[in-house]
Formats: structure tokens, C-alpha cells, sequence
């Protein structure tokens, strides 16, 4: 889509300062660079000598009759053009090179950098921003490096031999050509701003018939249903008008331009023929001169007509390497101690020591939050949406830093420790798995390349997952979909536990799933839920009744505090908030256990991650996104 | 391919002009060289300068010609493709505003968007560029070649001869070009993806200390990138050398043996160099053509896109109903209605056989866990879903016998969602009917409990909303769509949930409010939240695609069914919030 705001260009030319901070980048491809350099005065000199072969050739062959010597000349013109073209191969190849080896360069420190930043961040930056910082906006270098650098420094190379040259063969005719430059020169110029100006609002108007289009596309339905159809058509028709017209005006001047120009080149040939066949006959010019000269003139305009299209590529980079490396100098507010030594594995103690936090100043989310867990001990947090209990990963995994507090592993801050170190010994499995395009296998291990096959499949027998791979057309190496949108939910939390139990956590925390899955595969989640948390310290967001009567201890959580701990039957005894929330979540107000963990009914459960999709495609009586269908393909 | 010839008949004129503009500058294109050929013979003859003089002004009065001419045909055949992409993107938008909601449910937004355009970009080139192209090239050659062949039949054969070689290696090699950059961009694509996966799952790649991994994943695709990048720019580069030693090859041929012949005396001096000019004039456009094959296969493809949206009729029976009908009193009869998605794949119907009758004024609440069928009810009792004839009826008459539209402006619809336009919340509010007065857009906005947030917002009822103006709350943009639906005051109202997100205590007031308004006219209030219904006249269970409750919200109360234990949940739920 070409609906981006970020283009809208603000016409301001750049600090070199971006320039200077490429530098390091460039140092490495210095050879490159130098050889493409040389390689440009070749291409340049064996280009020049052309138009003086052809001149010689018709002085001192045609017009005087002479074919001594004239097999030799053709042979010296092909090897000039030889030489002209396959140094031209070799010069653009390289810098093309330069090019691509730069951006690979730049775009892998992007992506290295966005790894290590904050969680927070990424609340306040949509994926879509970040993504066109790493494809997109470094991508525009590589127009400065196949056109750009270059092109100026052949440019002007070109253009000072051309000078020589040409004055050389005769100044006077010279003074013709050299007088055209400056009218050639300035009618670029002239006509570049207002064709560069055209353009821009040629794109501010499509970037217009974008936005409405979009707009009126996810509007459509209200549209129809409040028979405003025919107004719409006009008012989509008057933007439509406008972006014409500012089109036109681009053909105009972009027409005119090229005319123009043309007619320059042409007028100077008309020019330099007539002085120069007069001077022909004075006897002081020969015939081949005038040739050459000719052509000499050609490749004189060439390069002054393109100069000033440079600016516009520049600019285009420069507003593009801006983003990037502002992207470069955000610096996290989470990283790893100076000097961190690596503590051996954790004894798996956890503790939450008045911890005070919020996402956003003045609405805090845990509020003096503190409790231990021993290590190997199983502990159950519940409580209504909005509790803070997931806020409790967050912290334990170090994505957010406790406002006031502190959490710690083994009696350490986690400040103390290292960043990786933490999220090894704490594994995390959260409510949406997050599947990720590619095998079975490569999700169970993540990215953990190190991870052998006999272990990925160990661990998803473990939790019984290998039974359902198996029956899949590939087994591990079947293919996931996007989000997993070929597996089902079951499946999904399944491959989930067979991750994390691939990591062989001390410390395991979970965010328990909420989607509804039928009854056998309820039963394997609840086994392989019993065998990923056997001996470990374990922190579970329950939702699940069985899972929280198993607990050794809930911590019921309410408003951001902890506000009663126990096991279930002293809570359910106790009649507080556990009760109640006991009574909601499973439909007995009395507080008695009944058989079945869910009710028939469940229309109150906040849509989760699983449910959304659907939902959103049936808002407004949409049938359900053709992609987002969760059933097992 | 309707489409192009509908195009092109349209701006006959222009393109008439156009080419024929063409054809004159061509014409004066190929007479310099031949000036030129003039003017050199006369000095090599020794001719008085003046002669020279004059035929530097017909070149210079030629090119002045050229200059002005060219810039006519631009101007026609260039606009004429602008004017083509606004008369065709007014058409696709037509078109969707006439297509009915399957058609939205099976193909995506950004989909539509690519064809209305990225594919409308590709015919811009079809029709500007590549037109003109094709046709200059045309011109370019049956005369340059007649030319050539007037000067020196044999020197011409030498010439061409590369050419047809020339020719063939550029649709070889432009085909070559194009499989590899497709490879190229399918290698962005791929960074692409990974940086979206990447990025929306950070939270996990950070949880599992998989940062490394994950930049060694991204790296490698990158250097994938990279190293397709420079295959292309090496069969790029190898394309241009090859086009280069061609042509320089075809210059030299004519060289060697024109040399020859001029040294023979069979040929002159200025006519080898007009010869020269004709060729170089050739050269560029053989270079260009396959370029311009590729704009044509594009095109062509951009144009099947577009006429596939523009060949899609809307389904419902409704959009084909002529003339006017009553307005509604309000009854409504829904007999043994069944309706699935179209496309839901699943096979199972949202709608499994429903019986409803509604006696005109009636409140009926409708509730249902998500995924019960309340919203697929909402959108076919306003006219948005096909359904089979005799399932509903208004009045006695049957949907599909009414005109769509009558439907639409009988039935007003609350929305789920508060979608709004970037407009003032005053057009939003008159959105189905712009002409309304200020006092009662106002007073539909007091009815919908707007009148505090109004009073609140920098410029009241004319504050900009949306994309580029101020971001309303949820429950904000759904009393923004209730005072919508209200202006109009219908015969018959559907709330799809839409006071879920006003909170509980406005949302009281404003049923308050719309019972007082509404008295003797029929409301459907859909919801999630059963304090919403408690009034109603009669509430329905839906589950599954089925009712299986119904009866005054007291009868439901004291039967201990689904309604009662849902509404006992919600008790709970709420007063553990303001524990």
C-alpha cells in the first residue's frame, strides 16, 4: 500500500551530519569503492576517445580516399567500446555491491537494535512504523549508491574531460556549446522545482483518495445503510477531479521539460553546424572536427541534465536514514548490569517485595504487591480482568522495571542480574503461543537452533502433543501457517508446553489459556499441563478450576493488590472476593464444587486473543475473516 | 478487455490527435538528419555559406516544430491516460458502493485498495507511456527504415542485421529480468514478513532470550536479499553491455562498409552520416520495446483485476426491486429462518431455524454469548444478509420484495462498533440525511446522552473526528452512531449491542430516554450486558443459532434458565468491581 504519512515530503534538505554517520558503514567497502572509482575514469576516457576515432576517421580516410589504416581504426574504435563497456559492467556491478552490502549491514544493526529494546517501546510503536524502518527506508539507499554517488562524481569527471576536450579541438565552435550549458542548466533547473513541486502534490492527493478509499471501504456497510451512496460517489468523484488535474499538471511539465530540452540540444547542433561550416570554409576547421564536435556536444548535455535530478534522490535517502538512525540512537531502559557475572542455576526462589508499577503515570496497575514462592512450589493467581496479574509476568521476566519494590530471584534483584540469565531460568507460556510461519518443529524450538531433533521431539511426547504432529500430512516438518491458523486452539497451547519444556526451566510461569477446547483434548492439556510443572517453581495465572484447586497456594489478586492467600478450601471458607469470583467464573453461587469445569453458557469471559478475530469479523453482521477461521484445515 | 475498448473509444479524440501529433514529429525527427546530410554534401561542394545558413534555420525551425508538437502529443495521449485512471476509479468506486456485504466479507480491504491503486497505476502506463511507445516505435521504424533504404539499400540490410538478434535478446532478456526481480522482491517480501513476525512477538522472542536467534534468522534472509539483488543487477548489467556491443557492432558494420563506399565514391560523406543518425535514432526505441512489452503484460493483467471487480452484481433480491413501498408500521415475522455465511466454510449455519413475531411498537431484547447468531440476526433484519424468500417479512410483505433501500431507511442500526467517518460529529451524525437542521442533530445527540462529552470536546458538534482529528472513547463513537440512527427516527431500531462500552449508569439513562422516544415504535436491543433488556417487552435466548428462551424478561427471571444464571454471573461480576 502506498498510504504512508511518513512520505509526505517536507522538502527540507538534510544535514550532511547524516551523511558523516553513513561513514562508518562505507569504511569497510573502501576497496570497493576505490576500484569502482578507477573503474569510472576508464569507462569515462574510453566513452571520450569515441567521437576523436570517428574524427580522424573521416579527416584522414573517407575525405581523402585513404583505406590504408582505416581496418586499424575500426579495430581501436571497437576496442574502445569494448573497454568503455565492459569497465561500465565492472563499475556499476561494484557500487552496485557497495550498495547492497551497506544496507545488508545497516539493516542487520536495525533489527539487532529493535531486538534489544524495551517492552514498552513496542506499546508506543505500531509494528507497521517499526517494520518500514528496516525494509522501506533503508531499502531507499540503495537508489543513492546505484544512481546517486556515483553518477555525480562520473558526472562531473565526464563534464571537466568534455570541457578539455572541446576546447582543445577548437575553442571558438567550443564557446557555442559552452554558451548553451548555462540555458540548458537553468531551464533544468526552472523546470525540476516545478516538476519536483508537481509531484509532491500529485502524491499529497493520491495519499487523499487513500485515506477516503480506506475509510470508506471499512464504512461501506454504514454508508449503505444510511443511503448516502450518492454522496459519496460525488464526494470520492471531487477528490478523484482533484488528484487529476494535479496529474495533468505533472504530464504538462514533465511534456514541456522534455521538449524543451530537446530543443535546446537540437538548437546548439543547428548553432555549431552553421559557425561551424563557415568556418569550414575559411579553411580554419576540418570536416571530422565538426563531427566529433558533434558528438562531443551530445555527451556534454547528457550529464547537465541529470545533475539536477541528483537532489531528489538525495533528499529521499536522507529523510529515510534520518528515521533510521533515529531508530539507531533510542536507547533501552532495560539492559543487562555493566558487569554482570552469570550465576550458576537458580535454586528457583521468587519474591515480589513491595512492588508498585503502572504502564501509565497516575494509573497504577500493582500497588504494593508483595509474596514469595519456594522453590518447587506451585502457586495460583486469580482474580477479575484488569487485576494486574499478568502485569506479574511481565515483571518476573523483566520486560518492565517494578516502579517502586523490587522482584527478585534467590534473594537477587533482577536488576542485578543478567538479562538473558533471567529468561532462561524463568520460562514463560503465555495464552497465545504465538506460533510463528515455518515447521512444527522449528516452533517447538523457537529459534534455538542449537535444540536437536530428538529433544524437540522428546519434549512434545512429554506433553502429548507428538500424537497429533504425527497425524499431520509432515509430521514435525508439516508447515505452520501464519499464527498457526491451521492448527487448532488445543493444539496451539499444546506446541506452547512442548516449547517451554524444551528450555528445561527452573522456574516456570504460565499464563493459563482460557479458550474452550472439547473435553479429550481438555483432558491432554490437563496431563501435559501435570508433567511441564512437576518440579518447578511455578507462577500460573489460572483459569482453570482444576488448576487452581492443585495449586499449593492462590494468591488472589484484586485492584493491583494481593488481597487473601490460601489454599481453595480455606478461601472458598474464608467467603471473600475468592468466593464470589469462584462463584462467577464456574456458576455456583453457594460456593459448592459441581463436576465439569465450564458452564454451558459462558457469555462473560472478556473475548481473548483466540476469540477476537472472530468477533471482529462478526461486528456488523461481517461473516468471520476467511483467514482467521481457527478450525484445523 | 471490455474495458480498454470502452477506454479508448471514450478518448478517441485524443489518442486521434495524439498519435497524429506523433506521426508529425517523427516526420520532422528523421528530416534533420536528412538537413544534415543536405548541409554536409553543400560544404563538402563547396556551397556558399549562406545556403549553410539557411538550412541551420530549417533545422532550428524544425526542432522548434518538434518541440512544440511533441509537447501536444504528450499532453493528448498522457492525459488521456489520466483522465482513463479517473474514469475508472470513479467506476470501481461506484461498484462498491453497490456491492453488498459477502462481497466485503470475501475480499479484503487492502486487497480492494491494491486494485483501485497499485493496479490502477500499471493502467496509467498502459495507456500513457506504453501506448505512446509502442506507437512511436511503429512510426520510428517503418519510416527510418524506408529512409535508410533510400540512402543505401545495402548498407541498410547490413545494418539491421543485427536487429533481429537485438530484438530477440531483449525479450529474452526482459523476461529473463523479470523472473529474477520477482525473485528479488519475493526475498524483501520474506524480510518483510519476518520483521512483522518478529515484531508482533517480540514480548515472546524477549521471554525466551531468543534475540540472537532471531538476528541471525533475520540476517540470513537479508544476505538472501542481497545476494538476488546482485544476480539482478548482474543480468542487468550484462543486458546493457550486450545491447551496447550490438549496436556498437551494427555502427561499426556500417562504418567498414559505408567507409568503402564512400572512399569508392559510391556513396557520399553526409549521407553515411545521416545513415548513422537513422541508426542511432533506432537503437534507443529497440532498447525501449522490451520495456514496453512489460508495461502491456501488466497492464493487461492490472485491467483483468479491475473488470473482476467491476463485473460482480450485488446478490441481494432487494438491490433489483423497482419503485417505492409504505412506510413501515413495524410488525415483523420471521418464519423458519436459517442462514449461514457465505463462505464460513464450516458448514454450520449462524441462523438455524428461527420463528419470531413482533407486533408493531414492541421492545424485544435479544441476548446470547458470542457467536449465538445475534449479530448475523441484526444484519439481516436491515436488509445486509441474503436470505431465501418467505423467512421474513415487514408488515406481511416480504424482504426480498422490498427495495434494499426502502429497508435501510425503515430500519436504522445502532452498530457494535461506532465506526466514524473523518468528519465533524455533526457529519457524522446527519450521515443519512445531510440536510437535517442543526437543532435536530442536536437533539439526537442529547437523546444519545452526547450532551456533557459536547460540551467538553474544543469546538462541540463541529469537532473533526477520526483519522487526523480527535480520538473518541468507545462508548463516545457508539452514542456518536446511536444519535445517528435516532436523527432519522425510524419505524423499526436495532441496537447491536451498542451501549457495551458506555458505562453502566449512562447507559440506564439513555434506555431511559430512548423508551420515552421510542414509545409505539419497534426497537430490537441486542446485548451482551441482560440490564439492558430488563424493560424490554420480550427477550430471546439465543444459542447456537437457536432460541431457546423467550418470554418477558420477569418470566425469564424467576425460570432459573440461561437468562437468570447470566444475569446472576453479571451481579456478581459488577459488584465485585466496586468492591
Amino acid at each position: 500500500m502506498t498510504t504512508s504519512h511518513e512520505d509526505d515530503p517536507g522538502g527540507k534538505p538534510r544535514d550532511l551530519r547524516l551523511a558523516l554517520r553513513l561513514l562508518p558503514f562505507l569504511a569497510s567497502q573502501v576497496r570497493l569503492i576505490a576500484v569502482s572509482v578507477a573503474l569510472l575514469f576508464v569507462v569515462t576516457g574510453a566513452g571520450l576517445v569515441q567521437p576523436y576515432l570517428f574524427k580522424v576517421l573521416i579527416d584522414d580516410h573517407l575525405l581523402r580516399g585513404e583505406t590504408r589504416g582505416l581496418a586499424g581504426l575500426v579495430l581501436l574504435y571497437m576496442a574502445a567500446a569494448a573497454v568503455e563497456l565492459g569497465a561500465r559492467y565492472g563499475q556499476i556491478y561494484l557500487m552496485e555491491r557497495t550498495g547492497q552490502n551497506v544496507i545488508l549491514a545497516l539493516r542487520r544493526r536495525a533489527f539487532a537494535h529493535l531486538q534489544g529494546l524495551d517492552a514498552a517501546y513496542f506499546d508506543r510503536h505500531p509494528v507497521g512504523r517499526l517494520m518500514t524502518r528496516v525494509t522501506t527506508d533503508i531499502e531507499s539507499l540503495a537508489d543513492l549508491f546505484s544512481s546517486g554517488v556515483v553518477t555525480l562524481l562520473g558526472d562531473t569527471v565526464k563534464l571537466l574531460a568534455i570541457v578539455v576536450i572541446l576546447w582543445w579541438l577548437d575553442p571558438h565552435l567550443a564557446t557555442v556549446t559552452f554558451a548553451m550549458a548555462p540555458v540548458l542548466f537553468g531551464i533544468s533547473a526552472l523546470f525540476r522545482g516545478r516538476i519536483r513541486e508537481a509531484y509532491r502534490e500529485a502524491r499529497r492527493r493520491i495519499a487523499r483518495i487513500n485515506v477516503r478509499l480506506q475509510e470508506s471501504i471499512s464504512g461501506m456497510l454504514i454508508i449503505q445503510l444510511f443511503r448516502r451512496e450518492g454522496m459519496e460517489r460525488r464526494e470520492f468523484e471531487a477528490i478523484n477531479r482533484d488528484h487529476r488535474d494535479a496529474e495533468l499538471h505533472t504530464v504538462k511539465y514533465e511534456s514541456s521539460f522534455s521538449a524543451f530540452i530537446e530543443l535546446v540540444g537540437t538548437l546548439a547542433t543547428a548553432m555549431i553546424l552553421a559557425y561551424g561550416g563557415w568556418r569550414i570554409l575559411a579553411g580554419v576547421l576540418t570536416f571530422g572536427t565538426l563531427a566529433a564536435f558533434l558528438e562531443y556536444t551530445t555527451r556534454f548535455f547528457a550529464p547537465i541534465r541529470d545533475l539536477s535530478g541528483f537532489y531528489a534522490v538525495l533528499q529521499a535517502a536522507m529523510a529515510s536514514l534520518e528515521r533510521v538512525f533515529e531508530l539507531l540512537d533510542t536507547r533501552p531502559t532495560i539492559s543487562s548490569p555493566a558487569q554482570a557475572s552469570s550465576p550458576g542455576p537458580t535454586g528457583g526462589r521468587v519474591e515480589f517485595d513491595s512492588v508498585g508499577f503502572a504502564y501509565r503515570p497516575g494509573v497504577p496497575v500493582l500497588r504494593d504487591v508483595s509474596f514469595r514462592i519456594d522453590p518447587g512450589e506451585r502457586v495460583a493467581v486469580v482474580g477479575a480482568t484488569g487485576a494486574g496479574k499478568t502485569t506479574l509476568v511481565r515483571l518476573l521476566i523483566r520486560l518492565y522495571d517494578p516502579d517502586s519494590g523490587a522482584v527478585r530471584i534467590d534473594g537477587r534483584d533482577l536488576r542485578e542480574l543478567p538479562l538473558p540469565w533471567i529468561r532462561r531460568q524463568v520460562t514463560t507460556v503465555l495464552q497465545d503461543p504465538f506460533l510463528v510461519s515455518g515447521t512444527i518443529a522449528g516452533n517447538i524450538a523457537f529459534g534455538n537452533t542449537a535444540l536437536s531433533r530428538d529433544r524437540i521431539e522428546a519434549a512434545a511426547r512429554r506433553v502429548h502433543a507428538d500424537e497429533f504432529i504425527r497425524r499431520l500430512p509432515q509430521g514435525y516438518d508439516d508447515t505452520v501457517r501464519e499464527r498457526g491458523g491451521n492448527l487448532s486452539s488445543g493444539e496451539k497451547q499444546l506446541i506452547g508446553f512442548a516449547r517451554a519444556l524444551a528450555c528445561d526451566p527452573r522456574i516456570l510461569v504460565l499464563d493459563e489459556a482460557t479458550s474452550h477446547v472439547d473435553v479429550a483434548t481438555e483432558a491432554l492439556i490437563q496431563e501435559a499441563l501435570g508433567t511441564l510443572l512437576r518440579g518447578r517453581t511455578a507462577l500460573i495465572i489460572a483459569h482453570r478450576l482444576s488448576t487452581i484447586i492443585g495449586a499449593d497456594r492462590i494468591l488472589v489478586m484484586h485492584h493491583g493488590r494481593v488481597v487473601e492467600e490460601g489454599t481453595h478450601g480455606a478461601l472458598v471458607a474464608q467467603g471473600g472476593i475468592y468466593a464470589r469470583l469462584y462463584a462467577l467464573q464456574f456458576g455456583t453461587a453457594d460456593g459448592v464444587v459441581r463436576p465439569g469445569p465450564e458452564t454451558d453458557l459462558e457469555g462473560l469471559e472478556p473475548a481473548t486473543d483466540d476469540d477476537a478475530g472472530g468477533a471482529a469479523g462478526s461486528a456488523m453482521g461481517l461473516p468471520p475473516d476467511p483467514d482467521a477461521d481457527p478450525t484445523p484445515a | 478487455m471490455n474495458l480498454v475498448r470502452r477506454c479508448l473509444s471514450r478518448h478517441r479524440r485524443e489518442f486521434t490527435l495524439g498519435f497524429l501529433c506523433l506521426l508529425a514529429t517523427n516526420a520532422l525527427t528523421l528530416a534533420i538528419p536528412w538537413l544534415l546530410k543536405v548541409a554536409v554534401e553543400r560544404l563538402g561542394a563547396g556551397a556558399p555559406w549562406r545556403s549553410i545558413g539557411w538550412l541551420a534555420a530549417a533545422m532550428a525551425g524544425a526542432a522548434g516544430a518538434i518541440a512544440f508538437i511533441r509537447i501536444r502529443s504528450r499532453l493528448y495521449v498522457l492525459g488521456a491516460s489520466r483522465r482513463i485512471v479517473f474514469d475508472i476509479r470513479n467506476e470501481i468506486f461506484d461498484r462498491l458502493t453497490r456491492l453488498p456485504a459477502s462481497f466485503y466479507g470475501r475480499m479484503r480491504t487492502g486487497e480492494i485498495m491494491s486494485r483501485a491503486v497499485n493496479d490502477l497505476l500499471l493502467v496509467r502506463s498502459l495507456f500513457g507511456p506504453g501506448l505512446l511507445s509502442l506507437v512511436n516505435v511503429a512510426f520510428l521504424y517503418t519510416a527510418g527504415l524506408a529512409l535508410m533504404v533510400v540512402l543505401d539499400p545495402g548498407l541498410t540490410l547490413t545494418a539491421v542485421l543485427p536487429y533481429p538478434l537485438l530484438l530477440y535478446g531483449v525479450a529474452r532478456a526482459s523476461r529473463f529480468i523479470h523472473s529474477r526481480s520477482n525473485a528479488t522482491q519475493d526475498a524483501l517480501a520474506d524480510i518483510s514478513n519476518k520483521a512483522q513476525e518478529n515484531l508482533s512477538g517480540i514480548i515472546m522472542v524477549k521471554a525466551y532470550a531468543r534475540e540472537d536467534n532471531e538476528v541471525e534468522a533475520f540476517g540470513s534472509l537479508a544476505s538472501e536479499y542481497r545476494r538476488r539483488s546482485l544476480a539482478l543487477a548482474r543480468s542487468r548489467g550484462w543486458i546493457v553491455t550486450l545491447m551496447g556491443a550490438l549496436s556498437h557492432a551494427s555502427t561499426l558494420a556500417v562504418f567498414w562498409i559505408g567507409g568503402r563506399h564512400v572512399v569508392q565514391g559510391r556513396l557520399s560523406v553526409g549521407a553515411l552520416i545521416a545513415f548513422l543518425a537513422y541508426l542511432a535514432l533506432l537503437t534507443g526505441p529497440t532498447i525501449m520495446m522490451g520495456w514496453v512489452v512489460g508495461v502491456l503484460q501488466r497492464g493487461a493483467g492490472a485491467i483483468r483485476r479491475i473488470e473482476e471487480i467491476l463485473g460482480i452484481e450485488s446478490d441481494l433480491p432487494g438491490d433489483r426491486v423497482e419503485g417505492t413501498a409504505a412506510p413501515f408500521r413495524g410488525a415483523v415475522s420471521i418464519r423458519g429462518l436459517r442462514f449461514a455465511f457465505p463462505g464460513s466454510g464450516t458448514g454450520r449455519p449462524a441462523i438455524d431455524g428461527i420463528d419470531l413475531e413482533v407486533e408493531a411498537g414492541a421492545t424485544i431484547g435479544v441476548v446470547g454469548r458470542v457467536g449465538a447468531g445475534k449479530s448475523a440476526l441484526v444484519g439481516i433484519l436491515t436488509g445486509i444478509h441474503r436470505i431465501p424468500d418467505g423467512t421474513l417479512a415487514f408488515d406481511g410483505i416480504d424482504l426480498n420484495a422490498l427495495p434494499t433501500r426502502h429497508v435501510r431507511a425503515q430500519v436504522g442500526l445502532v452498530p457494535q462498533e461506532g465506526f466514524l467517518f473523518s468528519r465533524s460529529i455533526a457529519e457524522n451524525i446527519a450521515l443519512g440525511d445531510p440536510e437535517a437542521e442543526r437543532a435536530r442533530i442536536e437533539a439526537a445527540a442529547i437523546l444519545a446522552g452526547l450532551d456533557r462529552d459536547l460540551s467538553d470536546l474544543p469546538e462541540g458538534l463541529d469537532t473533526r473526528v477520526g483519522e487526523r482529528g480527535l480520538t473518541l472513547s468507545g462508548g463516545q463513537r457508539q452514542r456518536v452512531a446511536l444519535a445517528r440512527a435516532l436523527l432519522a427516527d425510524p419505524p423499526i431500531l436495532v441496537l447491536d449491542d451498542a451501549l457495551a462500552s458506555v458505562d453502566a449508569d449512562t447507559a440506564e439513562t439513555i434506555l431511559t430516554r430512548l423508551r420515552s422516544v421510542r414509545q409505539g415504535r419497534t426497537t430490537f436491543i441486542v446485548a451482551h450486558r441482560m440490564a439492558t433488556v430488563l424493560h424490554a417487552d420480550r427477550v430471546v435466548v439465543l444459542d447456537n443459532g437457536r432460541i431457546v428462551e423467550s418470554g418477558s424478561p420477569r418470566e425469564l427471571m424467576d425460570s432459573d434458565g440461561p437468562f437468570a444464571r447470566m444475569h446472576h454471573q453479571q451481579q456478581i461480576e459488577q459488584e465485585l468491581e466496586t468492591l
